[in-house]
């Protein structure tokens, strides 16, 4: 079989000069999603002319830190904002999830198994040393290592060779199909090529102050505090040309109100993934617009199937008829989110199926209604008609959640289940997740690709936190892995989750959206939440 | 006794603290080592946080950080690496701990001892103020203003300030820990005077309650009534108020040093407090022995500095301890 895939800007990018193809990318704006992006505050009574200007110093504030600059150490999704400007692997998603050339100039899946990438020749490193394929070969290998990379070698796990087979050629070999592979080799997703001479010198160190980070992309770190700042520098050795930001400098400002009152002072430009909780005030805030858009996030509810009560589905179909999903958006989201009815986010099915397309198809997955008669009525069907009680372990970093288990707690109390709920850090909160003492509990992910089934494989697959099992959802997701036809895999995929779904081991209750509070000087166009995850600083244009 | 022989006994007498302090700080390592293994959560499932993951990693980062040792094993392999001056990595980060806390320390040891100057250079003066007026309005004032100060929540503190001077009177720099030098003090200042508010004025509470407590003796009233000179007075009495304030400022040292997280957090400041507490939760053993050490061994050197002081301050305790 060979289904040769042409990434699609290559032509674009052959013809035109990289600097004009920046600008045009941001200036017109990505197309092919359809990025709903809401924008608050700041001066909107005037229709301002946006462009792409060179900005000396662009002052970023983050809320949470980074000990670590490599993701495959540590893998927050700000680590992957800042790898992106210094890193890249060899496809990269675009602003709005395309996977568009990074390092490899085409790729060709030339069997179910095989993918063959040829390596764009002008590619240097930012001490402009050219990029071989052997640098490629041993990023690979060191993505794949789970010592080296522990938070990426799961993506790299079924990969069974990698080897040079031309002069500019990779050739990669999975042990069994999936799809899915397309996104591992991705600075959005497991791969940032550096070279074996950097990371000897660092004897295996690579991330820290002393280590830093060697890489490919537009931009070299030139100053690391851990959880304290980074400072980026424009480079002249991007394949991609002259970037118009020349110093990115990021400060880590834990404390939410404080970061406000950066913003007030003029010290940060742009506060990235501010907190929904205080959106208002940011709002508020003089000279400053706030940007809201899908961020491929989900929340819902996970059951251990395994442990009892929820080992009877009418206990859990109960509290999902108990989960008032439209009120959980509107109050504790304030409406920045959206219902969700599956695993997988409308975002990343849209660029197949189009903005309504993708709703349509996802709500057929999980279709239960809030409605408190229907859960009292399950309960009495189940095992413990009387009711029970239970605690559930809610992140003190997730108050929007605490709050949806307290709005749960309230509605079914009366119909005799007692929820407990005990707020922890965020790491005792990771235990919670597929463990036999917690039989009620919630995850919160954030999807890193734009592949339909990066979140819906781990829950639907084997060891998922439900314990659950179904030979026919098995069976479609086996197909879904080998299918390379998107539209098909999408539907085999909500195939599989509508079969799961039956049995409720989980209750999906909204897909997030983030926001970014910028001063109105600038915008970020497109702004999505593919947007920080390839070289983006050509998408901060300047206003007026 | 000659003055050879004292110094002698001061000698042994500091030499003797420090032994003692090499053994509490032996003690204390095992203690913490024990209560973290003993919470709950595993490391290596932190790193990984709430993604897909497979036994094989799982069982790779517990291999390389030894974290299915048994407890003994684990203890003593950290134990031998300090020995031999290594403090092992941090789990969380994978950077050497002693390159994760250099900088760190010495952004908390600047801000204790700005903070400590602070309440020394203010604190101090106004209670002996408030102690020496007893009863005036300057010192019902100046309580008032104390009782404020201890129940004023840090947290408030340093946004009222960081508003106020950072932003509306833009004087001082909002968040962060400056360049060094000139610029490090003048991003410490604000954060300085937040942690300096609440101890200063314990200490202030302190040293009006020390110094109207020697007012009151007998002595006091005896030396005025033989017509002893006011500022020979004034200088016995301070001498003598000056113990239980030396007490007191040495553990508001070791408190300031050791209790700095609220300001960090809210000034954005990288120093050990956030550190300590991220690697609590984290359970990231490493980097919490090196800076639960490193707090034990603060406090207990100003502990000692405090007994030498006392001892040139107090013939007293420099005869107990000649003896």
């Amino acid at each position: 079989m060979s289904n040769p895939i042409h990434l699609s800007r290559r032509t674009v990018l052959q013809g035109a000069g990289a600097s004009a193809l920046l600008a045009l990318l941001a200036a017109c704006g990505e197309k092919g999603g359809s990025a709903t992006t809401t924008i608050a505050g700041g001066d909107t009574s005037t229709t301002l002319v946006s462009a792409l200007k060179d900005i000396d110093t662009l002052s970023i504030g983050f809320a949470a830190s980074l000990s670590n600059l490599y993701p495959g150490k540590e893998a927050g999704i700000l680590n992957y904002y800042v790898a992106a400007l210094v890193g890249e692997g060899l496809v990269a998603p675009d602003g709005v999830g395309n996977l568009v050339p990074a390092l490899a100039e085409k790729f060709e899946q030339t069997s179910p198994t095989t993918y063959v990438y040829t390596l764009r020749t002008d590619a240097k490193f930012s001490d402009g040393k050219a990029v071989t394929i052997d640098d490629v070969i041993y990023s690979i290998n060191m993505a794949k290592d789970e010592n080296i990379s522990p938070n990426i070698a799961y993506y790299w796990a079924n990969m069974a060779s990698v080897e040079k087979t031309g002069d500019n050629q990779v050739t990669i070999t999975l042990s069994s199909p999936d799809v899915a592979f397309e996104w591992g080799p991705c600075a959005a997703n497991a791969l940032w090529i550096t070279s074996q001479a950097f990371v000897d010198a660092n004897k295996g160190d690579i991330g820290t102050p002393s280590s830093l980070l060697y890489g490919t992309g537009p931009y070299k770190v030139t100053k690391f505090v851990p959880d304290q700042t980074v400072e980026l520098e424009a480079v002249d050795t991007w394949w991609g040309g002259k970037v118009p930001v020349k110093t990115v400098k990021i400060d880590f400002i834990p404390e939410e109100t404080t970061r406000i009152l950066a913003r007030k002072s003029g010290d940060i430009d742009i506060a990235i993934n501010i907190s929904l909780d205080q959106a208002q005030q940011w709002e508020d805030t003089d000279a400053t617009r706030v940007m809201y858009t899908p961020d491929r996030s989900y929340v819902g509810i996970d059951f251990n199937t395994a442990v009892a009560p929820f080992d009877d589905i009418h206990v859990r179909t109960a509290i999902a008829h108990a989960c008032d999903r439209a009120a959980f958006v509107e109050q504790l989201l304030g409406g920045h989110g959206e219902v969700a009815t599956a695993l997988t986010t409308p975002q990343q099915i849209e660029g197949v199926l189009g903005a309504d397309g993708a709703r349509s198809a996802l709500k057929v997955v999980l279709d239960l209604p809030y409605d408190m008669e229907l859960a009292k009525a399950e309960l009495a069907k189940s095992k413990v008609p009387d009711g029970f009680s239970v605690k559930v372990g809610v992140s003190s970093s997730a108050p929007e959640v605490g709050k949806a288990f307290q709005a749960l707690k309230a509605a079914v109390e009366p119909i005799g289940i007692k929820i407990e709920i005990e707020e922890m850090p965020v790491e005792k909160w990771f235990d919670t997740i597929g463990s036999a003492d917690w039989g009620l509990a919630y995850m919160s992910y954030s999807n890193t690709t734009g592949d339909p089934a990066e979140m819906s494989s781990w829950f639907l697959g084997e060891g998922n936190p439900a314990s659950y099992a179904n030979a026919e959802m098995t069976t479609l997701m086996g197909k879904a892995k080998e299918e390379t036809d998107p539209a098909k895999r999408i539907d085999l995929l909500i195939q599989a989750q509508a079969t799961a779904m039956k049995d409720v081991p989980y209750v999906p209750l909204w897909w997030g959206q983030a926001a970014t509070a910028i001063s109105d000087k600038y915008t970020i166009e497109p702004y999505t939440s593919y947007s920080l995850l390839s070289p983006w600083t050509p998408r901060i244009l300047t206003q007026g | 006794m000659s003055s050879a022989s004292a110094r002698g006994s001061v000698v042994r007498f500091v030499l003797v603290r420090l032994a003692a302090t090499v053994v509490l700080l032996l003690a204390v390592s095992f203690v913490v080592f024990s209560l973290l293994h003993l919470t709950p959560g595993d490391p290596a499932r932190n790193l990984l946080g709430p993604k897909p993951s497979s036994p094989e990693i799982l069982a790779s980062i517990r291999a390389q950080y030894h974290l299915d040792d048994p407890f003994f094993s684990q203890y003593f392999r950290w134990l031998g690496g300090v020995l031999h001056g290594d403090f092992g990595r941090s789990i969380r980060s994978d950077t050497p701990v002693t390159e994760l806390l250099a900088d760190r320390v010495v952004v908390t040891a600047q801000l204790a001892f700005l903070a400590f100057a602070m309440t020394v250079l203010v604190a101090v003066p106004l209670g002996i103020v408030a102690a020496v007026r007893a009863g005036s309005t300057i010192d019902r004032t100046m309580s008032v203003g104390a009782i404020i100060g201890v129940g004023a929540p840090t947290y408030a503190v340093g946004l009222i300030l960081l508003y106020v001077f950072g932003v509306s009177l833009d004087l001082f720099p909002v968040y962060g820990s400056g360049d060094g030098g000139l610029d490090r003090l003048w991003h410490l200042v604000l954060p300085a005077v937040t942690l300096a508010f609440g101890v200063g004025a314990l200490v202030f509470k302190l040293t009006r309650t020390a110094v109207l407590g020697e007012l009151d003796q007998d002595y006091v009233a005896f030396a005025v009534s033989r017509g002893l000179e006011p500022r020979r007075v004034r200088t016995m009495v301070l001498r003598n108020a000056f113990i239980p304030v030396i007490t007191s400022l040495g553990l508001v040292f070791g408190f300031l040093f050791g209790g700095t997280i609220l300001v960090e957090v809210t000034f954005a400041l990288q120093g050990i407090g956030s550190l300590l507490a991220s690697s609590v939760t984290f359970k990231d053993i490493p980097v919490v022995q090196a800076i639960t050490l490193l707090t034990a061994a603060v406090i207990a050197l100003t502990a000692l500095a405090v007994d030498l002081i006392y001892v040139g301050a107090d013939p007293r305790v420099r005869a107990r301890v000649a003896r």
